[in-house]
């Protein structure tokens, strides 16, 4: 306002509030999952509705105090702080046996001294926490919907709402799955622990699968609000870099994981072009490409191969190392790629993967070879709605200057489910294949 | 400048079903539209009041009767109050135009602080 005198005052004079510091981005939701954690561990994973009670009244409490009295020097201390007392009342309310009133008090001494920096045996101590509860959550015992669900919503800090509109279902389908989760939880005496080894392979193999479904969910991106989805995969890199804490946890399929995702994510500033439009890999602004992201990608991708185990994250991210190795969509080494799809193929035979071989098979071996493979998935219950299926057909077919066969392939491709971008997208080419157009690169 | 109260009130289960995320957002929102106050030394003073407890007092039949919480009809509690100063009551309108108050469906109560001739305090 210009309209009014501008009189300094001192900070009593104006009630003790100077102007406050920026909050650090998702700061209440990461305590959030980490208060979770480390009070899941305290109280029992079956008392995990009571714990988020806890946690939310903490950060609640902030929300109406700090508008008042200003942001706190360290936000951490002061939302544990408050998170303790909220702890030791529920466990004289509920005169539970387990914890102990030390027992909570011992854990807010850690985190008192983790939040001013003054031991890193503390925060690791608390960080063992999350990984913890990455195992509770992703329990082989609960479904991979469920799983997802769960980790989104105590170790994310998601809303019910908010887990809906990222994996666009009904919020009643959600909470439904969050109630049977924590049932199963409860019934089963589900442990709140780092499995020991002999069942620790399988059951990290069920962590990867959630946090790449989670991955994938913010990354494909079909449908949804765009924001949600950016915060999938900030959530699942950010888990998946949880395990790394470990040795045990971080065995060298973890790295091929997180360089997949990485190379992947990289790709993220390019997939929409100037005019908002979606830009397939062929198309893509290279120079766009996020260079930590790939960097980070490539030195994971290094850790990977350091064991003797292959799996389809490995074969994955080897396919986007070649991608990103290539400064041009032209430079693209296709042998190198269609030989990792076969790779891939041994491992994971699925029509997903066949279609998405069948690109790099057109590149190497020509489209009509390419074509005859597609024939092969049509019947494929699988695909039968995917869309990709018939698109990828029309341009096998544009390629070979079939134009009235593509343009009819592109048009059963926009009669199946696909977002509104992909829609127009297609439809442009239904457009330009009509109109005898030359075929663009694929 | 003359001195306005600004009586903040809501209804405090609205909060509860939003996320972390959006509880951080409307906090980032107080802290601009305070921080903004400060800077421009419109800012007086400002307390959130206790959520729990709270008494109401009302002469029944003769006698004080005393009632829990500032509980009535509505569901709406003060949740807090700020003291701005500002030119007159349009001013502080415009001022609170952008109240964080308002994104959880609150109201702004603004009085005038009488100081009845004596010195502002």
């Amino acid at each position: 306002m210009t309209d009014a005198p501008v009189v300094v005052l001192t900070e009593q004079e104006i009630g003790g509030a100077p102007p406050v510091p920026q909050l650090v981005d998702h700061l209440f939701r990461h305590h959030y999952g980490r208060l979770v954690a480390s009070l899941t561990r305290l109280f029992g994973p079956a008392h995990l509705d009571l714990v988020e009670d806890v946690v939310a009244e903490s950060l609640l409490s902030a929300l109406k105090t700090w508008p008042f009295r200003g942001v706190p020097d360290n936000p951490g201390a002061w939302l544990s702080q408050v998170a303790k007392n909220r702890a030791l009342d529920a466990l004289r309310k509920h005169r539970f046996e387990r914890p102990r009133e030390e027992d909570i008090l011992q854990w807010a001494e850690l985190e008192d001294r983790s939040a001013h920096g003054d031991a890193s045996s503390a925060s690791e101590h608390l960080a063992d926490d999350s990984l913890r509860m990455i195992f509770t959550c992703c329990h082989p015992g609960l479904s991979p919907e469920a799983r997802v669900a769960l980790t989104l919503k105590t170790l994310c800090g998601f809303s019910v709402p908010e887990i809906a509109r990222a994996f666009v279902t009904k919020e009643t389908t959600i909470a439904q799955r969050l109630v049977r989760a924590k049932r199963r939880i409860e019934e089963d005496a589900l442990p709140f622990d780092v499995p020991p080894p002999a069942e620790l392979p399988r059951r990290l193999d069920a962590v990867l699968e959630v946090l790449y479904l989670m991955f994938n969910e913010g990354y494909a991106a079909h449908q949804g609000e765009d924001l949600v989805r950016r915060d999938l995969v900030d959530e699942a890199l950010r888990l998946s870099r949880l395990l790394l804490e470990m040795p045990a946890t971080r065995p060298p399929k973890v790295h091929a994981m997180l360089a997949l995702m990485c190379l992947l994510a990289a790709r993220l500033p390019a997939r929409v072009d100037a005019i908002g439009e979606l830009s397939t890999l062929a198309r893509q602004d290279r120079a766009l490409w996020d260079r930590n992201f790939l960097a980070l990608g490539m030195a994971h991708f290094e850790r990977a191969i350091e064991g003797d185990e292959l799996t389809v994250y490995h074969c994955e991210a080897a396919i986007a190392a070649c991608h990103a190795a290539a400064p041009k969509y032209a430079d693209t080494d296709w042998r190198t790629v269609l030989a990792r799809y076969d790779q891939l193929l041994a491992l994971n035979d699925t029509p997903i993967v066949r279609l998405n071989r069948a690109v790099a098979m057109a590149k190497v071996h020509g489209a009509e070879r390419a074509l005859r493979e597609l024939d092969t998935l049509e019947a494929e219950a699988a695909l039968a709605e995917y869309y990709l299926l018939p698109a990828t057909r029309g341009l096998l077919l544009w390629t070979l200057e079939r134009h009235a066969d593509a343009a009819a392939a592109f048009r059963r491709a926009v009669a199946r489910p696909c977002s509104e971008p992909e829609r127009h997208f297609i439809e442009k080419r239904i457009a330009a294949c009509e109109a005898g157009e030359p075929p663009i690169d694929f | 400048m003359t001195q306005y109260m600004l009586v903040l009130r809501d209804d405090p289960a609205s909060l509860k079903n939003l996320s972390p995320e959006q509880w951080q957002g409307l906090l980032e929102k107080y802290n601009a539209w305070t921080g903004r106050m400060a800077q421009e030394g419109r800012l007086v003073a400002g307390h959130k009041l206790m959520d729990e407890g709270g008494r109401t007092l009302k002469l029944e039949k003769g006698k004080v009767v005393v009632k829990d919480g500032p509980f009535g009809e509505t569901k709406e509690v003060v949740g807090g109050y700020f003291i701005l100063k500002a030119n007159d009551y349009d001013h502080v309108v415009r001022l609170c135009q952008d109240h964080p108050q308002f994104a959880i469906n609150g109201v702004v109560e603004i009085r005038e602080v009488d100081f009845m001739g004596a010195p502002e305090q």
